[in-house]
Parts: C-alpha cells; sequence; structure tokens
C-alpha cells in the first residue's frame, strides 16, 4: 500500500488557502546578540556504504548573522561502546568536523558520546536501533495538485516489521548535497511513526515531497531507524523551522536534544547525538 | 436534605410575605408588532416605586397591597407604557410594548431615556442590538455579534481573524457560550473570519464579564448568552441580506395567531463558488441553520423547540476534505404557579464535531472527533414581596469526549485506530437570592457544582503519579514512567470534584443617575480546550478533569461607579477587576497536542491573574450615538517547577499570556443624517500581543533553526484600524417602515498591516538567510451589503 499521513499539513495548508488575504512582508526587529551554546549534530552509523563516522560541532549564531554558524575547532571528541568499553577518539578536522573511521556501529550497542570544550564536559548516549532495509528505488511521476508541485519524485518501497515500534528518517541526497527544505510539511515526510502501517509493505513512499529529480542526476535515500524521542526532536525541529506565521503555529519554543552538559547542567547545550542503521539506495534517472 | 432546607426556606419566606394581605401581578412583557418576549423591560408601580424587571423569558411579578395604582412599563427603544390598574386578588397582566419608529435605524428619539444600567444590581455586562451589529463597519460585510462586542471594554481578540474571543485576560475556553441554553463549543466559521452567530436570528446578546449570577457554572471567565428569536406572533415576515462573501435569510410566522409561532433563519458563506469560477479546485465555506419554534398552551404554559446547525466545510482538490461544526437542540417548557413561581424546564442536546477525510489513492482513511452533550436543566424563580425573589434550580450534563477515530476508507491499508472515549457527569445546583433594602440591592447566591469522571476507561499510572517529569540534566520536560493502567467500568467514579461557588452582587443608588456596584464570583471549570496555539483551531479537543488535570478555579472581585447624565442621554461607568486563576492548563515547550491519547504528558499547570480598569462612555441618544471604551489591563501566567532544579515557564516568573493587551482603546461613532443615511465608524488601538523572538540560530539536519529561550518576552507594534461605512435605506412609504438598506463599508480604511505575528525562518530560495517575516491579515477591505425586510 501506499501511505501518505499528513492530516496536518493538509490542514496548514487549508489554512493557507483560506486566509483569502493573509500576506506577510520581510520585516527586522531588535533582537538581542547571540550566546555561546554548543550545538551538537551526529551519530554513530551502522552503515555498510560509510567510510567513517562524524561529528559536527558549532556554536549558536546571531539570527541575522547569515552566515555558516562558527565551527568549533578546539574540542575533544570521543565515543564510547557500551559492552566493550571501547574507546574511539574522533579526529578534529578543524571545520567543526570530527571524524573515526575505525569505529563501526552495531545493532543494539549503547554509544556515549562526550566532547570536552571550553573545560566543560558534554555528554549523550544512544542505543543504536536497526532499520528495515529498502527494497526498491524509482522514480514516480507525481501530478500536480494543491500539495504538490508535480513532477518527477524518488520513491521506496519497503517492509515495516510487525509488532515493534519503528520510527523513520529519511536524509535525501541529490548530486552529493542533502536536500531538506524547512517547510511546514516537512514533519509528516521526512520522519515517520509506523502506528498506522505497522507490519506493512509501504510501496511508493516519497521520502522527499519537494525534491524534483533531474534526467542522469545521482539520488542517494538513507532510510535511518531511530527511536521514539528522536522521531520527537526532529518533528519539533521541522516543526519550529516551518513556521507558516498563522495563529495556529505550534508557539515558539527551545529544541532540547540529548546532550548534557556534566560540569554545569545549566550551560546547556543543543542538538542531538543518536545511532542508527542506516540502509542507503542509489538511483539515476535515465 | 438540602431540598427540606431549600422548602423550608420557601415557606418561611411565603409566611411572611403573606401575613399581610397582599395581591400579585405578573405576567409577560412582548413586542407588540410581532408578540417577542422582551427581556430585561422595567414594570414599575408608579406610587410605590417598587417594581420587577422581566427575567430571561419575559416574564415579571411584583407583589402589592389591593387597590388603585398606575404601573409604567418601560425598554430601550419602545414607547413607553402607562396602564391605571385596580387590583383585588391576584391578577395576570401581559402588556404589549410598541416600538419606537422603526429598529432599522430610522431617526429614534427615546421620548425617556432609562436609567437601568445605574439602578439594576447588574455589573461587568455588555450587550449590543442585532441594529447595531448590523449599522457599525465589519469584515467583508458579514455583521459579526463577535467582532461588534469586542469593541466593549474588557473583551478583546488575539489578532484579526483569529477564533475565539477573550474576556478580562481570560482564555477562550473560559467563555460559556450558550444559545437558547445550548452549548456552544466554536464561536467561529472559516477559522475566525465569522462568528457562528446569525445576527438575524438572535433577539438578546448579552456577555457577562463578571458578577456572573449563580445560575450559569462550568467556565471561568464569562457568560455569552444568546436568545434566539421566538418568531412572530401576530404575521409572516422576513428578513435577510447578500453581502459579497455570503448570503442569509430568515422567515418567521404564526403558527396559531398569537398562540405559536415559529421563526427559521439560513445563511451560507459562497466564496468556494467565487473560488471555483476563479478556476481554484479547492473549496471552503460555512452554512448554519437557525430554528425555533414555541406554543403558548394556555396563560400559563408554554414550550419551545430551538436548534442551531452550523457547518464549516473544506475540500481541498478532492485530497482532503474537512468539515467541523456545532449541532444543538433545545426543548424547554415554562410555566407560571401562583404568579409567584416561574418554573423553565429544559432538556438540551448539544455535540461538536469534525471529521477529515484523507483521500490520497490507497491511503483513504478518515478522521473523527466527537464532544455530546444531554443537558437537562430547571431553573425556578420564586417572587417574595417588593423586589425581592429567589432563583434556584438544578442541572445535569451527561458528557461523552470521542477525542479521535481514525477509520480506513474504500478499503484502504490503515489501520483503524481510536483515542480513548472520556465519560464525565456534570452537576450543578444553585440558590441566589435578590432583594432590594432603600438605596442598597444585593443579590446572594451559591453554586454547588459537581463532577464526576466516569468509566468505562482505562487510565495510565505513571510513576509518584507524575505524568510530566523535568529532566534536570537535559533541562527539559519529558512524559513519566508508565507503570500499568487501572481499568474502570462504566459505573465506576475515576475522580469526583466537589466544589461551592459564591456570588455576590451589590448596588447601592446614590441616586437615580448614579450609583455604586461591587460583584465577587468564584467559578469551576472542569472541561479544558487543550490548545496551544495563539488562537484555537477547530481541531483542538476539549479534555474532561480528571485523575490528572485539576478543574480550574477563578475567583473575581469587581467594583464599578455608574453615572447617567443629561436626562440619561449619556452614560458612563468605570469597573475595577482583579481575577486569580487556578489550575490554569499550560503546555510543555513543543507539546504535540494532535491526535494525542496521553494528553497529561505535555500538560503543565499554572496560576493566572488579569486586573484592570475599564471606562465606557456611551452617548445614547440623538443623531450622533457611539462609545468609547478603554481598558488598561494585564493578563499573566506563572508556571512552577516540578521538582528542585526545575524552573519552570520564564523561571517561575509571572509572564505575559498570549492575550495580555496592556492598553485597549475602541470608538464607535454613528452618525444619523437623515432618515435615508447613516454614517459609522470605529477606531481601535491597542498594545500588540505578546510574541516570542529568538536568542539566535544554528544549522540542524541541514536546516537553519531558530532558537528560543522564555516566552511571550517581546510584544508585537502596536495595533490600530480605522473602519468606516455608510448605509443608504430606500424611500419609505409614509408611516412605513424602510424595506431595504445598502450598506458600503471599507475595513481598515487607511491599510494598516497590523502584525497577526512575527515569524523567524530559514528563506527557503536563498539557503542559509534567515529572515524574520510579518504576517498580517487585512489591507484595506471593501465591502457591500445588501439588507432587506418583508
Amino acid at each position: 500500500m501506499k501511505i501518505n499521513f499528513s492530516i496536518l499539513q493538509y490542514f496548514s495548508f487549508c489554512l493557507l488557502v483560506l486566509m483569502l488575504s493573509a500576506c506577510s512582508e520581510e520585516v527586522t526587529v531588535k533582537l538581542p546578540s547571540s550566546e555561546n551554546i554548543l550545538v551538537v549534530e551526529g551519530r554513530v552509523e551502522f552503515n555498510e556504504s560509510l567510510t567513517e563516522q562524524s561529528i559536527n560541532l558549532s556554536i549558536l549564531g546571531d539570527f541575522y548573522s547569515n552566515k555558516i554558524n562558527e565551527p568549533v575547532i578546539d574540542a575533544t571528541v570521543w565515543v564510547v561502546e557500551g559492552q566493550s568499553g571501547d574507546t574511539y577518539e574522533f579526529e578534529n578536522r578543524n571545520n567543526g568536523l570530527y571524524t573515526n573511521a575505525l569505529l563501526v556501529g552495531k545493532v543494539g550497542e549503547l554509544y556515549t558520546l562526550h566532547v570536552e570544550w571550553n573545560n566543560e564536559v558534554y555528554e549523550a548516549s544512544e542505543q543504536l536501533l536497526p532499520v528495515a532495509s529498502i527494497d526498491s528505488i524509482y522514480s514516480l511521476e507525481v501530478a500536480t495538485n494543491t500539495f504538490d508541485d508535480g513532477g518527477d519524485k524518488i520513491a521506496i518501497d519497503f517492509s515495516d516489521p510487525k509488532g515493534i515500534a519503528n520510527y523513520y528518517f529519511w536524509e535525501n541526497y541529490q548530486d552529493g548535497e542533502l536536500n531538506v527544505v524547512p517547510d511546514p510539511g516537512a514533519k509528516f515526510n521526512y520522519i515517520l511513526p509506523d502506528v498506522y502501517f505497522d507490519g506493512q509493505k509501504i510501496e511508493g513512499y516519497v521520502t522527499n515531497e519537494e525534491m524534483v529529480i533531474e534526467l542522469g542526476q545521482p539520488i542517494t535515500v538513507k532510510q535511518i531507524g531511530i527511536s521514539k524521542t528522536v522521531y520527537d526532536y526532529y518533528y519539533l525541529l521541522f516543526d519550529q523551522a516551518g513556521r507558516t506565521g498563522t495563529l495556529f503555529d505550534t508557539p515558539p519554543a527551545p529544541v532540547r536534544g540529548n546532550i548534557k552538559n556534566l560540569t554545569n547542567p545549566n550551560h546547556y547545550a543543543l542538538g542531538y547525538f543518536y545511532a542508527s542503521q542506516v540502509d542507503e539506495a542509489m538511483f539515476v534517472l535515465e | 436534605m438540602k431540598n427540606k432546607l431549600l422548602l423550608l426556606v420557601i415557606f418561611h419566606w411565603s409566611m411572611t410575605t403573606y401575613s399581610q394581605e397582599q395581591v400579585r401581578m405578573a405576567g409577560y412583557v412582548k413586542d407588540g408588532t410581532n408578540g417577542e418576549d422582551l427581556i430585561g423591560a422595567t414594570v414599575l408601580i408608579k406610587e410605590s416605586g417598587l417594581g420587577s424587571v422581566t427575567n430571561l423569558y419575559g416574564f415579571y411579578s411584583i407583589v402589592m397591597s389591593p387597590g388603585d395604582y398606575t404601573i409604567k412599563v418601560s425598554y430601550v427603544g419602545y414607547q413607553t407604557y402607562e396602564k391605571q390598574i385596580s387590583i383585588h386578588s391576584d391578577e395576570t397582566l401581559n402588556i404589549e410594548l410598541t416600538p419606537e419608529a422603526d429598529l432599522l435605524g430610522e431617526v429614534v428619539v427615546s421620548a425617556e431615556a432609562l436609567n437601568q444600567n445605574v439602578t439594576k444590581n447588574e455589573m461587568s455586562t455588555a450587550k449590543i442590538s442585532a441594529a447595531t451589529v448590523k449599522q457599525i463597519p465589519s469584515i467583508l460585510g458579514e455583521p459579526d455579534v463577535i467582532r461588534s462586542l469586542q469593541l466593549m471594554p474588557g473583551i478583546t481578540t488575539v489578532g484579526d481573524g483569529a477564533s475565539g474571543f477573550n474576556v478580562r485576560g481570560g482564555s477562550a475556553d473560559q467563555n460559556l457560550i450558550l444559545l437558547d441554553e445550548g452549548l456552544i463549543y466554536s464561536s467561529s466559521h472559516l477559522l475566525g473570519l465569522f462568528s457562528t452567530i446569525n445576527v438575524d436570528a438572535t433577539k438578546d446578546v448579552k456577555v457577562y464579564k463578571g458578577g456572573i449570577p449563580a445560575r450559569y457554572g462550568g467556565r471561568l471567565s464569562s457568560v455569552l448568552d444568546i436568545r434566539q428569536k421566538e418568531g412572530n406572533l401576530k404575521e409572516f415576515s422576513g428578513e435577510g441580506g447578500v453581502s459579497l462573501i455570503s448570503a442569509r435569510i430568515l422567515a418567521e410566522g404564526p403558527i396559531v395567531k398569537d398562540k405559536g409561532s415559529y421563526m427559521i433563519a439560513a445563511r451560507r458563506s459562497y466564496g468556494d463558488a467565487l473560488l471555483r469560477l476563479a478556476g481554484n479546485k479547492n473549496t471552503a465555506y460555512f452554512y448554519d441553520l437557525n430554528m425555533k419554534t414555541n406554543y403558548r398552551i394556555n396563560e400559563r404554559n408554554r414550550v419551545f423547540l430551538s436548534g442551531y446547525f452550523g457547518r464549516d466545510r473544506f475540500d481541498l482538490d478532492g485530497i482532503v476534505s474537512n468539515g467541523w461544526g456545532n449541532a444543538t437542540g433545545t426543548l424547554r417548557w415554562n410555566t407560571v404557579l401562583t404568579n409567584r413561581l416561574f418554573i423553565n424546564v429544559s432538556a438540551i442536546y448539544s455535540n461538536y464535531d469534525y471529521i477529515i477525510d484523507d483521500l490520497v489513492t490507497g491511503a483513504e482513511n478518515r478522521l473523527t472527533s466527537n464532544i455530546i452533550n444531554y443537558h437537562l436543566t430547571s431553573n425556578l424563580t420564586y417572587y417574595l414581596g417588593g423586589d425581592g425573589h429567589l432563583e434556584f434550580g438544578v442541572d445535569q450534563r451527561w458528557h461523552l469526549f470521542k477525542p479521535g477515530e481514525i477509520e480506513p476508507l474504500k478499503g484502504s491499508g490503515i489501520a483503524a485506530e481510536s483515542l480513548d472515549e472520556k465519560h464525565a457527569v456534570e452537576q450543578g445546583s444553585y440558590l441566589s437570592y435578590n432583594e432590594t433594602l432603600g438605596k442598597l440591592s444585593f443579590n446572594i447566591g451559591v453554586r454547588y457544582s459537581r463532577f464526576a469522571r466516569t468509566g468505562s476507561q482505562s487510565i495510565l499510572s505513571y510513576e509518584n503519579e507524575n505524568p510530566v517529569v523535568y529532566n534536570n540534566s537535559l533541562q527539559r520536560y519529558e512524559s513519566g514512567v508508565e507503570t500499568g493502567t487501572i481499568a474502570y467500568d462504566s459505573n465506576e467514579n475515576i475522580r469526583v470534584f466537589n466544589n461551592w461557588e459564591p456570588r455576590l452582587g451589590l448596588t447601592y443608588v446614590i441616586n437615580d443617575q448614579q450609583s455604586v456596584k461591587m460583584s465577587y464570583n468564584r467559578m469551576y471549570q472542569y472541561l479544558h480546550l487543550i490548545s496551544n496555539t495563539t488562537a484555537p483551531t477547530p481541531l483542538d479537543i476539549w479534555a474532561p478533569s480528571g485523575p490528572y488535570i485539576e478543574p480550574q478555579m477563578a475567583d473575581q472581585y469587581a467594583i464599578g461607579y455608574f453615572r447617567n447624565t443629561r436626562d440619561n442621554r449619556f452614560e458612563f461607568s468605570a469597573e475595577l477587576y482583579y481575577k486569580k486563576i487556578k489550575n490554569m492548563v499550560d503546555y510543555i515547550d513543543g507539546a504535540d497536542i494532535f491526535a494525542n491519547n496521553q494528553i497529561e504528558t505535555v500538560l503543565l499547570n499554572g496560576d493566572g491573574r488579569a486586573y484592570g480598569l475599564e471606562l465606557f462612555l456611551k452617548k445614547k441618544t440623538g443623531r450622533l450615538t457611539g462609545w468609547i471604551s478603554y481598558t488598561l489591563s494585564r493578563s499573566q501566567r506563572k508556571v512552577l517547577g516540578l521538582q528542585q532544579g526545575d524552573q519552570g515557564i520564564n523561571e517561575g516568573r509571572w509572564y505575559s499570556s498570549n492575550f495580555d493587551k496592556p492598553h485597549d482603546l475602541s470608538m464607535t461613532a454613528i452618525y444619523d443624517l437623515s432618515k435615508r443615511w447613516t454614517f459609522s465608524g470605529n477606531f481601535i488601538f491597542a498594545s500588540g500581543a505578546p510574541t516570542t523572538y529568538p536568542k539566535g540560530r544554528y544549522s540542524y539536519a541541514g536546516i537553519f533553526v531558530p532558537h528560543y529561550q522564555g516566552r511571550n518576552q517581546e510584544r508585537l507594534p502596536a495595533y490600530h484600524r480605522l473602519d468606516l461605512s455608510v448605509t443608504m435605506r430606500s424611500r419609505s412609504k409614509k408611516g412605513k417602515e424602510s424595506h431595504s438598506e445598502w450598506v458600503f463599508g471599507l475595513y481598515n480604511a487607511y491599510g494598516r498591516k497590523n502584525a497577526n505575528s512575527i515569524f523567524f525562518k530559514e528563506d527557503e530560495e536563498n539557503r542559509g538567510e534567515t529572515k524574520s517575516y510579518k504576517s498580517y491579515q487585512f489591507g484595506i477591505t471593501p465591502n457591500i451589503t445588501y439588507n432587506f425586510k418583508f
């Protein structure tokens, strides 16, 4: 079967349709300058196509700065594998990226990230979750309608394991570039719980409704198994990033992840560290 | 036991009032042209100065010694009626008043303006007549009762086109909206553009902002009591209107002349047809139906049947279709026993539901949600000597909540899923005593409310009974740890709440032109609208109090000075109020409330306070009429942490609620140039709504995300707007009413782009650039409406 469970997305479109004369225009307001808050992005993967694990560190920037956020280049990063207690040091690439080519994720294993920066130690743990594999990948011609600009979209088939609560996250790479749109629909598209299709074979799931693929362009889809808490994190993140300005938006809220500051809990960090099995599939439209 | 006590009290009063030889006159006051009962008309015995005000059903009752008297009956907009009577035994006297000129706007010069606003023991109320609503400018020319009420002090909205309204700093779910006693859950059509009330079908609209009488209960901040027209008892008549967006029509007439009548009104928007003409495949429209019929069995008994059915429909490209609406039905019986006891018994049904059909091929499914309410109520008024009367009654409501059910359609593979049904029984009984002693009138009342959450339902239990816990190391709220479930049968109580709600109102009349009033009310609210957006959406669900949600409680104190001048041509009032709220529902950061079966895991519990000064000046007569209202107020919340280390929301400090508007000024002026032309205008100036700005931005998952800290620490730019309208009536034949009129309007005449919100996000075209945008609802919006009568 094909699934598309985007009630709220539709609802927000209803609102847009309805707000006959609702308009928006760019304005600039006075905002405070940002604090030095650490942002951690990364996961340990069990992924056959992966050559190295990576963690990205940056700091919060001014809202109007419009520059790439300042990378953190003076931190020490290591990951400890639960059972073995093996420690994997991550190499500082001096651009905010910290990498390790030796660590191979194992399903069910607990991974703990440590970051030492500015004399404070941050920590986050997550168990590596499995994911169903992508059975097939192909292009799907989507007709233009109210919700979709139409065009060739990337679609996959996969089979959800029965009796287990699974949460999915998809990353789409177009010509090697991650394609993510801060759209109100993102929270119903890039992530999905299996509550409404537990144990079924899903056919023709469009993993990025906004991405139109072109002839000869290599497309990679990563299917990532995540926990409910990671799902909730992404949901809120996409929600906060895709605001529409109506009176029916979720109110602005901080998106707090799982990074603990062991030295000073009040000096929190943003972002999420988790561990996932990742199944990749590649497609080129000919 | 309680009943016995009540009987004793009544017995005692009857003995004391019967001890002298007295007779009683009672009856109904009606409009002479159509037989409609008049609510709040004054019936006065000139010789003694004693009087009575007609109740919600137009009934009055006065006691006096046998003899000859002059009675005087007055009501705003009607000619004063005087009659010599000679009364020697109990008598029924029904009185018909003649309207002054016509209601559709000919120059009304009241022969004698009234000072009820000064003398009546009632404060913190707002009333508006249908005729005024139609004259003042409106959005897209659709006369709107609730928007018009927002021009009164203390009644506000969170933004243009927002659903719901806020009274004295209370949230939208704290308003009890009653249409002929039936509960209306959603006051808006098309997500807030229009209100669910068809102005033609209403006879009387009144808001209690404070000093709420004991007969009302269940909501903290206000009562919006809407009474529909009963229907013309004399002759068939009707009215209607066509605006740019909708058409409405009403017909009424006798079933049996002077005995029974009916009223039926319908309204539908046709913006959808315009959309379709414009080649748009989406439709959005609303319609509503109002019906009422009544029959007078005899002088003492009358039955009513009334109903309301309203619905909004959206269809998007045949892929998704939504519908939601309210339905209510009321069967009511009024009877008068011995001229001193007036009894109203009603059986009421109300239902709010929404349906979403998702018709994506292969995944067709339907989501439905319902809240159903059966209500039995009896209200009795027992008239003592003089002005005194006792009101008492009991009511019982059965609530059924079906928050959400998903079913596959057309054999699709979507798994059926259902959120827990919830059941509750709400009971109320009240007694209130109204009396006037010289210059002092008082009203002492108490309401006893009981709310029982009943089975059948399985209730989840959490570790340490905490459905929400604070994660100290991550500094965020999380769901509590589930420890199991307890199953309750349909006859079992899950949790029961019992509460006393005292009410008090005092009026000291200094002279017939000025008075001082005071009131106090305590209210409990057992149903909560789970909504964390700025304005409620039609998809928000109502949650009953129960194991994890405490009832909300409010105490409100108000004091006011009321003054009329220049023969009651000007009406002035100043009121101060202070409202304290306990157990307000608040939400953890980023709470996801849609189709959440464990809503308790995202709720926080907070306190609220609202206080303010309301000034109101009204000019009631002359060519120029209108009013100015100004409110200086605050509405704040405080949410403390759950445990050590948890600082709650905004470090546990008082912070502005979404509807905190320190300054709110509105002016309305209506100028009757001639019988044909009327000009009117509104001007509004208010503080911008509280909002939250980001402290920075960061990149994650390939997008830039604004980072927020704290809530409602900033404010949108000030709101101001001018609306204008002109009414042109057709020439009327001599002595006859004008039968049609054109209303031309300009909403937001100088095109102020009032911000509904300022929001922050990454530019979808220029990736990497984060920007802020102001979203606003209306630019200059012209409109034309045609109203007619037949």
